[in-house]
């Protein structure tokens, strides 16, 4: 079931925060779990029910596993066993839906000859469970995590709002609340906090992701299918791109964010504002912040962090992003993506050090340099990223340095008169194409990329009612619960009903 | 709650109201042609309501190339009652939406359908890009419905109406008939088709060839044609060419050789299954040369004349291009004719033409 869709807004999300609270008040609260679990499975198989098989089962499993790991009075070799079997089983069955065409294509390279695998089918949300999962198992092995009870591990895993696509919540984070939540009554605060939440994510969504979404898949087309394109085109490309996915996964964030808030839940934050990011350290601090934080405290920390020196560290940090790039698709765009943003942490940590050294930092040219180049290096990230293949990215950044030619719409020639003959003598060409008509998209998407990195994000601007579990940034901006925000935001959120009349997916659902 | 009573009024009363107002004013005449609404002038929306609305028994698809033909011409050359309902840009998937809800919803007796190469190696999928496509419309599906009557395009199209009524603007009921028909509208021949042709879409560029896999051609010709075509035993098809202009396909093949096989390889696929089925007549103008070669016909590379598109229709209906056992010989004779076309010289003199 998607966010932006009819029937999740109209009935499965009003139905089930209806339904919780009437069996809240008048049954028990263990029966309002129960039916959030329930929800949540509903709201999984919808997509396909015959993965809410192994979503059962992974559940079932890492739980007794976790159960038998937080007993410390077995050996710690045996639960150090335990431990390393859970999480290869966890992976090995990520590995199986989501990277065994991958390898055995490699293979099938290797070896030159064809290997045929059938096709597999991806779970929904699998990378997103399969990580929970792994750091509750980690955590009772290392003593950090409690016996939370079997009804709350499931809904910890399943709870709707983050099942899909996150934000990749912490069982820390999220079992005392469970707990808390048993003694809340219906706040009306959660409500309206949640609703506007949900509806600037649908907003996000729907209107300003699938409208770029429109600018830009038509050319990444183009290059998918072999074609070239030019200075404008391609940045055209990029710069959508960079937005689409921009305001695609920060729009799902705010509406499970406010989707988990109508249940008294407040989720972890999964974005801050990333394109305001002076560097690729702080964009990572801003991006996908709970996969960051996953990837930080299991991935890099267990590979040695910083405790072995300089080189192991850069090198550790490499390994990392690379297998964070895996994380999102079995391709080796999403390799190079990775390891693009390994090279560029590495370097942007050796800079650092040196820019201290020369005390530059404070510098207004400095920090404008910081934000412009950070940006850019993020936009030929997404490039590799949003290719098809290495080849199109390649051909795409080709496009953005000018290699490809520059070319404006014939209506220019007339328009510029006396500058559109100047610019011919240097090689500008004037012909029509199919999807760039006229400089109109290229300065909308300029001026969306301006809002991103100067105004204030959803989080900040509810502030003053802790939307998210991180303390956010004061912004002078702030929405106020009250009778005209009221009537705005069912003003936006009717909006946005009406325009969702071409339901589409989320970009991150294909992780 | 200071927030959250008006929140819920605005949006029940928002929703009520939309509901509403596209209920009772129907903005795309899609449930009833009796509307205070005027014709949509998008076809891909106006069509639907035409199929469910207006009584046919012949329809005609296509591109922007079908839309100068006369409804009076068709119906006495073939003796039928037909409808116009061919697609500037029309994807095949889009001309194989629009037949399949014609054939849905009154069963026509024949099918004219104006296949250009061009939509033969369009995604199996492919629909107009930009706005999306309605295909709520394109389903009798009940359910989908929603999506018209819940939908801020056409809530502002039924505002506007209320507006044109309040303000006693007149409607034309019958402009549905002739609102595609673009001949009228522009100079054909030397040299306002190449000032056009530049204006507009200027010439083919080598950049913006494409390399296109032969699965997925194949993949949208039996989806979007082949399979009504097969689907349909009792129904006429008349499938034929479009006269493209000599010079834009000699342009096409030099200058976009991957996209220009692509057509080739898309036609060599299709004329040997359509030949081979009793309900269909396929006819090739695309090497017409009487037609293609005189660029007085066009009013760019590709649309032509209303005068060539009733003569286009009476050759039809005579059988005089009638695709033969020896289709692919002329084919490969044709292709090979087009390497040797000055097109470039062509196309200069006929910018520097002056009468």
């Amino acid at each position: 079931m998607l966010f932006n869709s009819y029937i999740f807004i109209l009935l499965f999300l009003p139905l089930t925060v209806i339904a919780f609270y009437w069996l809240k008040k008048y049954g028990s609260y263990t029966l309002s779990i129960v039916l959030l679990v329930f929800a949540s499975f509903a709201f999984y198989s919808w997509w396909n029910p015959a993965y809410l098989l192994l979503i059962l089962g992974s559940i079932m499993c890492n739980y007794a596993l976790g159960t038998v790991l937080t007993n410390h009075d077995i050996f710690q070799a045996k639960r150090r066993w335990l431990l390393a079997l859970g999480v290869s089983c966890n992976l090995l069955v990520l590995c199986y839906y989501k990277y065994l065409l991958f390898f055995v294509g490699i293979i099938s390279t290797l070896v030159d000859k064809p290997v045929s695998v059938e096709e597999i089918i991806l779970p929904l949300a699998i990378s997103f469970f399969t990580f929970q999962q792994i750091a509750y198992l980690v955590d009772a092995y290392r003593g950090e995590s409690k016996h939370y009870g079997f009804l709350n591990y499931c809904l910890f895993v399943t709870f709707f709002p983050q099942l899909i696509a996150g934000p990749i919540v912490h069982h820390k984070e999220m079992m005392p609340q469970f707990v808390k939540n048993r003694n809340q009554s219906l706040a009306l605060q959660n409500i309206a906090i949640g609703s506007i939440i949900f509806t600037i994510g649908l907003f996000k969504k729907v209107i300003i992701a699938d409208s770029v979404a429109e600018i830009s898949t038509p050319l990444f087309t183009v290059v998918d299918q072999g074609g070239e394109l030019t200075l404008i085109e391609a940045w055209l490309a990029a710069l959508s791109y960079t937005l689409q996915l921009y305001f695609d996964f920060s729009g799902y964030a705010d509406m499970a964010v406010g989707a988990a808030r109508l249940f008294g839940i407040t989720l972890p934050a999964n974005f801050d504002s990333p394109y305001k990011s002076a560097s690729i350290i702080d964009f990572w601090r801003r991006w996908h912040i709970t996969l960051s934080r996953f990837l930080r405290d299991y991935l890099y920390i267990a590979l040695g962090g910083n405790r072995h020196g300089e080189i192991r560290r850069f090198q550790n940090l490499f390994i990392t992003m690379l297998l964070g790039g895996l994380w999102h698709g079995a391709g080796w765009t999403f390799v190079v993506w990775g390891a693009l943003h390994g090279f560029y942490l590495v370097v942007n940590h050796l800079w650092r050090k040196l820019a201290k050294e020369w005390q530059i930092v404070n510098a207004r040219i400095y920090r404008f340099a910081s934000h412009f180049l950070t940006l850019i290096c993020v936009i030929i990230g997404w490039v590799f990223f949003r290719a098809e293949t290495l080849t199109g990215a390649v051909s795409i950044l080709k496009g953005m340095v000018g290699l490809n030619g520059i070319v404006f719409p014939s209506k220019y020639l007339g328009r510029w008169g006396e500058n559109a003959v100047w610019m011919q003598d240097w090689g500008v060409q004037f012909y029509d194409m199919n999807f760039f008509t006229s400089l109109g998209d290229l300065w909308l998407l300029i001026a969306l990329i301006v809002v991103t990195m100067t105004f204030p994000n959803t989080y900040q601007l509810l502030f003053k009612y802790k939307p998210v579990l991180e303390p956010v940034g004061e912004s002078r901006w702030v929405i106020p619960l009250e009778k005209t925000s009221g009537i705005v935001c069912g003003l936006v959120l009717l909006y946005c009903l009406l325009s969702m009349n071409k339901t589409s997916e989320f970009l991150y659902f294909q992780f | 709650m200071t927030f959250f009573r008006p929140f819920l009024i605005t949006l029940f009363v928002g929703c009520i109201f939309v509901l509403s107002i596209n209920t009772i004013i129907d903005p795309l005449r899609f449930f009833s042609d009796i509307s205070i609404a005027k014709y949509e002038p998008q076809t891909r929306y106006r069509y639907p309501g035409i199929i469910r609305n207006k009584d046919f028994d012949a329809v005609v698809v296509g591109t922007s190339m079908a839309q100068n033909f006369i409804k009076e011409d068709i119906d006495n050359l073939f003796q039928v009652d037909s409808l116009l309902l061919a697609i500037a840009g029309g994807s095949l998937r889009e001309q194989s939406l629009m037949v399949q809800l014609a054939l849905s919803t009154k069963k026509p007796k024949t099918i004219i359908w104006e296949i250009y190469d061009g939509a033969l190696v369009n995604g199996v999928n492919e629909v107009r890009k930009g706005a999306g496509f309605p295909f709520y419309m394109y389903d009798e599906d009940l359910f989908n419905d929603i999506f018209y009557l819940f939908n801020f395009s056409n809530t502002v199209a039924s505002i506007e109406a209320v507006g044109d009524f309040i303000i006693g603007r007149d409607i034309d009921n019958d402009d549905w008939k002739t609102m595609d028909f673009h001949s009228g509208k522009f100079k054909h021949g030397c040299p306002e088709l190449m000032q056009s042709q530049l204006r507009k879409g200027g010439l083919l560029s080598e950049k913006k060839d494409l390399q296109i896999p032969a699965t997925d051609i194949r993949l949208n010709i039996d989806r979007n044609l082949l399979s009504i075509v097969r689907g349909h035993p009792d129904i006429e098809f008349v499938v034929f060419s479009p006269p493209v202009s000599y010079a834009f396909q000699a342009m096409l093949k030099k200058r976009q050789p991957g996209k220009f096989a692509a057509m080739t390889l898309a036609k060599d696929y299709l004329y040997p299954q359509l030949l081979g089925l009793p309900n269909v007549s396929l006819h090739e103008y695309f090497s017409e040369h009487t037609m293609v070669k005189d660029l007085e016909n066009y009013r760019d590379l590709m649309h032509f004349s209303a005068e060539l598109s009733h003569e286009l229709l009476v050759s039809i209906q005579q059988e005089k291009r009638k695709v033969l056992g020896n289709w692919h010989e002329n084919l490969l004779k044709h292709n090979d004719e087009l390497s040797n076309y000055p097109f470039e010289r062509v196309l200069s003199d006929c910018l520097s033409y002056s009468p």
